[in-house]
């Protein structure tokens, strides 16, 4: 297989590897494997695609993400070869312009790239879907999320500090992969409801601010559980309340126990939250909210602004099942001025 | 705050001359007669990098 990519002579001492990563930029502080031709060349042929083909061009610095360019930081991530499909199909993800990634490259807010996967390649790959998620102790997840930064930051030219001018950055920034946790509810998978057959797999990317945990363990019935949910997507300050876009809500199998039980499902979950999820315009500071008014004048054209909900429509909810035991849900806001984008993962070219 | 950014982009994107005025950060979050001092005071250079020829880029 022919290489492109430019050859470094390094030291094999992980140390001096890691320092010499460090000073040409392309690292995140943690030490990496080395993408030697051998390991790179394994992952290409892993992808299925030439080397050379180019999944396009990642803003903010244009840099080509070629199939050989992702391979090199999914080598340097630590990333095993069968996780190309994933990477490739979410770097294609990202250019759907609904995704504005020129506009999550390079903010000022707190923005990292979430990655849900969908479908039989959880299993196939060891995806983590349950307890800790989120957290370490996965590599599939741990690995994954860290290549994708890698692509951001080395293809696409966001280097921290520099053209990446987030102003506190996101621990999700280091690496932000998860699978959905299918099997804990009844409801078809996030992939499914956007027009994917179950038995594909899938990725979904999501620009997201911070996470915030709901504990509603004292709900008996599944409406505490969402107005529990509800109030915590009420921020004066977020994107969302600001911008509209997209808000995730990431139900904890417990909670979905008891949604199910008392017959709920997704479209009456988003219409409730949609309804309780609003701000009320006192809690805004006065010119904030004509900062809202300006970004979302349609909405504040039919509301009598008593209060703002956080999302510009139900649809705007996206709703998913994923983590371990335990009465606690997630909401997760995004960089407003964005959409997730869900791609099917083509295994057909891998054999 | 985003000039050097700005810079790199526009070499990335060919335009390496690009002429680039930049104003103090932060534009937001500050009165509205900053925010026209800010503009009268590179409103001229604006002017000269609109209408001057930029040196040939360097690619």
């Amino acid at each position: 297989m022919k290489l492109a990519s430019v050859r470094h002579e390094v030291a094999e001492s992980p140390l001096e590897l890691l320092e010499y990563v460090m000073e040409q930029g392309w690292g995140d502080g943690l030490p990496v494997i080395p993408p030697t031709e051998e390991r790179v060349a394994a992952m290409v042929e892993a992808s299925g695609r030439p080397p050379e083909e180019s999944r396009g061009r990642i803003p903010h610095l244009f840099g080509d993400a070629t199939i050989e360019k992702i391979a090199v930081n999914a080598a340097m991530a630590g990333c095993k070869p069968e996780y190309m499909p994933v990477l490739v199909t979410a770097v294609d993800a990202i250019f759907d312009p609904v995704y504005n990634l020129p506009g999550v490259q390079g903010t000022t807010n707190c923005i990292a790239q979430l990655i849900v996967v969908h479908g039989p390649a959880r299993y196939a790959l060891g995806i983590n879907c349950k307890e800790n998620l989120f957290g370490q102790g996965w590599r599939a997840n741990a690995t994954i999320g860290r290549a994708f930064r890698f692509i951001l930051q080395n293809i696409g030219g966001a280097k921290p500090g520099d053209t990446d001018r987030s102003t506190f950055g996101h621990q999700g920034k280091f690496s932000s992969c998860i699978g959905e946790n299918e099997e804990a509810s009844p409801w078809p998978p996030l992939h499914v409801e956007r027009g994917l057959e179950r038995s594909d797999s899938a990725v979904t990317v999501i620009a997201i601010d911070p996470h915030i945990m709901v504990n509603d363990a004292a709900s008996t019935d599944g409406e505490g559980v969402l107005q529990s949910i509800a109030s915590s997507m009420m921020q004066a300050g977020s994107n969302n309340a600001l911008f509209g876009g997209e808000m995730v809500v990431v139900l904890g199998p417990e909670h979905v126990d008891m949604l199910v039980r008392d017959g709920w499902d997704p479209p009456r979950i988003r219409a409730f939250l949609y309804e309780r999820g609003r701000v009320p315009t006192f809690l805004f500071a006065p010119a904030n909210l004509e900062r809202a008014r300006g970004r979302r004048d349609d909405l504040m054209a039919r509301e009598d602004l008593a209060s703002v909900p956080v999302v510009d429509g139900e649809e705007e909810i996206c709703l998913f099942v994923a983590g371990g035991l335990g009465k606690h849900s997630l909401v997760i806001p995004t960089f407003g001025n964005t959409h997730s984008v869900t791609r099917r993962i083509d295994f057909s070219f891998t054999g | 705050m985003f000039e050097a950014f700005g810079r790199k982009k526009a070499r990335a994107l060919g335009f390496a001359g690009l002429p680039i005025v930049s104003i103090p950060h932060p534009i937001t979050g500050i009165p509205l007669d900053t925010v026209h001092t800010h503009a009268d005071e590179i409103l001229e250079s604006v002017a000269e990098s609109l209408t001057q020829t930029p040196p040939e880029d360097e690619g």
